[in-house]
């Protein structure tokens, strides 16, 4: 519970930094998603309950920034939760390249979630070619990102030597 | 059994996002109050931290003013340090004058009721073109009224909180305007692409529209009134398929640099 309110408190931070910093230097490619390493995280190493509780807050957190249709977020940010269930009995993240690996390649699987949603919806987004064409850079940023926040959980002694099975 | 429950809460947040995606109104209605509650705290959160940065900011642009004022006095042998340090600050004093002597001026010349807000925020995704500011509702804002700035039209709010607004800006997949091309009464819809141009939609090809040519706001759609500047032609394109043509225009406002934007409150 704890873990997971001062995880959701540090995304609300970093997301309200992002967004203001980006007022002033603002570049379409470091527009990379700071909840999904959070996210990765807390499946993988802690309590999936709580993984799950911070994933639909993540959500209302990143639609507070956003002037995407409501709903968006969420739906995305349950998705990659669920994605990550499925991948949590299948692999096993030992060193912080695989955790970037992994979160690279949420990022872009929640950019075809938004795709495919789109698609359904009709008219959520009529150009896929501005997510298309930020699908690369911004899994990389968001790679390289989860990159610095692995140290920062390993040097706080945050992700244990095994993965906590239920 | 762990894993059965948040699997189960997972699939009802699935389920219900879904609903409020598609506006079914019973969900979208609580949605709309719990979104808000996170929304405005998020605004407000913004428009704290971008105080702090904003000095910064600020004392950054004097700080370079004063390397190259620093040249400047080292080559006249530091005569005029003192007079050319105060020259410095004047100019940044002038130059913040004739920013909001334009807005001033902009807003009086308005017909409609204009409100002038601080940009605090920027959208988080490449997937969506808006910006955040730091006025809602206690100041009369709300939904679709349109945001303009000295050189043009912006956008429009999209969400009106108590104390912060969601901008969405012309660039935007899911903004139209529509438009007429200046002093030749021909209309169309200008589309956001998501990228730094928009789409100009529905112009025939037997219609004369040329590049350079500057488009205006029609004032048909509802929202924007007619005459703000919208953009400028940058490429006109007749040998694509189809009845229309395939016009790209480049807005004459750059959502990226706003410092303060104008608010038609009607």
């Amino acid at each position: 519970m704890l873990e997971v309110s001062l995880s959701a408190f540090y995304l609300f931070f970093i997301t309200t930094l992002h967004s203001v910093l980006l007022k002033y230097f603002s570049f379409d490619f470091l527009k990379f998603d700071v909840a999904i390493p959070l996210l990765v995280y807390q499946t993988f190493f802690r309590r999936i309950n709580w993984a799950c509780v911070f994933a639909i807050i993540s959500g209302f957190i990143q639609e507070g920034f956003s002037t995407c249709p409501p709903g968006t977020f969420v739906f995305t940010k349950v998705s990659i939760f669920l994605l990550c269930l499925l991948v949590r009995e299948r692999f096993f993240i030992e060193s912080e390249q695989t955790f970037a690996l992994l979160c690279g390649l949420f990022y872009i699987l929640e950019s075809l979630v938004t795709i495919g949603l789109s698609l359904i919806m009709g008219g959520l987004t009529s150009s896929y070619m501005n997510i298309f064409t930020y699908l690369m850079p911004n899994g990389v940023f968001t790679a390289l990102f989860s990159m610095i926040l692995y140290r920062f959980f390993l040097r706080f002694n945050q992700i244990p030597g095994e993965k906590e099975w239920e | 059994m762990r894993s059965y429950i948040a699997l189960s809460g997972a699939l009802l947040a699935l389920l219900i996002s879904f609903l409020v995606l598609t506006n079914v109104p019973f969900f979208s209605g609580l949605y709309r109050n719990l979104g808000s509650f996170f929304a405005e705290i998020s605004g407000r959160a913004a428009k704290m931290v971008d105080k702090p940065i904003r000095k910064m900011a600020n004392y950054y642009e004097m700080y370079v003013d004063l390397v190259e004022a620093k040249r400047e006095v080292i080559e006249l042998r530091k005569k005029v340090e003192l007079l050319s340090l105060e020259n410095q600050r004047l100019k940044e004093l002038e130059r913040e004058n004739r920013k909001l002597k334009m807005i001033l001026e902009i807003s009086e010349s308005m017909k409609e009721r204009t409100l002038v807000a601080n940009v605090v925020g920027e959208d988080i995704k490449s997937w969506y073109k808006g910006i955040i500011i730091d006025k809602g509702k206690e100041s009369g804002i709300a939904q679709k009224m349109p945001v303009i700035c000295p050189k043009g039209l912006v956008g429009q709010v999209v969400e009106a909180n108590r104390g912060s607004s969601k901008i969405m800006v012309i660039n935007d997949t899911n903004s139209a305007v529509d438009v007429y091309v200046e002093g030749k009464e021909i209309r169309g819809v200008a589309e956001g692409t998501g990228f730094s141009t928009l789409k100009l939609k529905y112009v025939k090809k037997n219609e004369d529209v040329e590049i350079g040519d500057t488009l205006i706001t029609s004032g048909k759609d509802g929202i924007f009134p007619r005459g703000i500047p919208v953009g400028i032609v940058v490429n006109v394109n007749k040998k694509t398929g189809g009845v229309f043509s395939d016009i790209a225009v480049v807005p004459f406002s750059d959502y990226r640099l706003l410092d303060y934007v104008l608010v038609l409150t009607r």
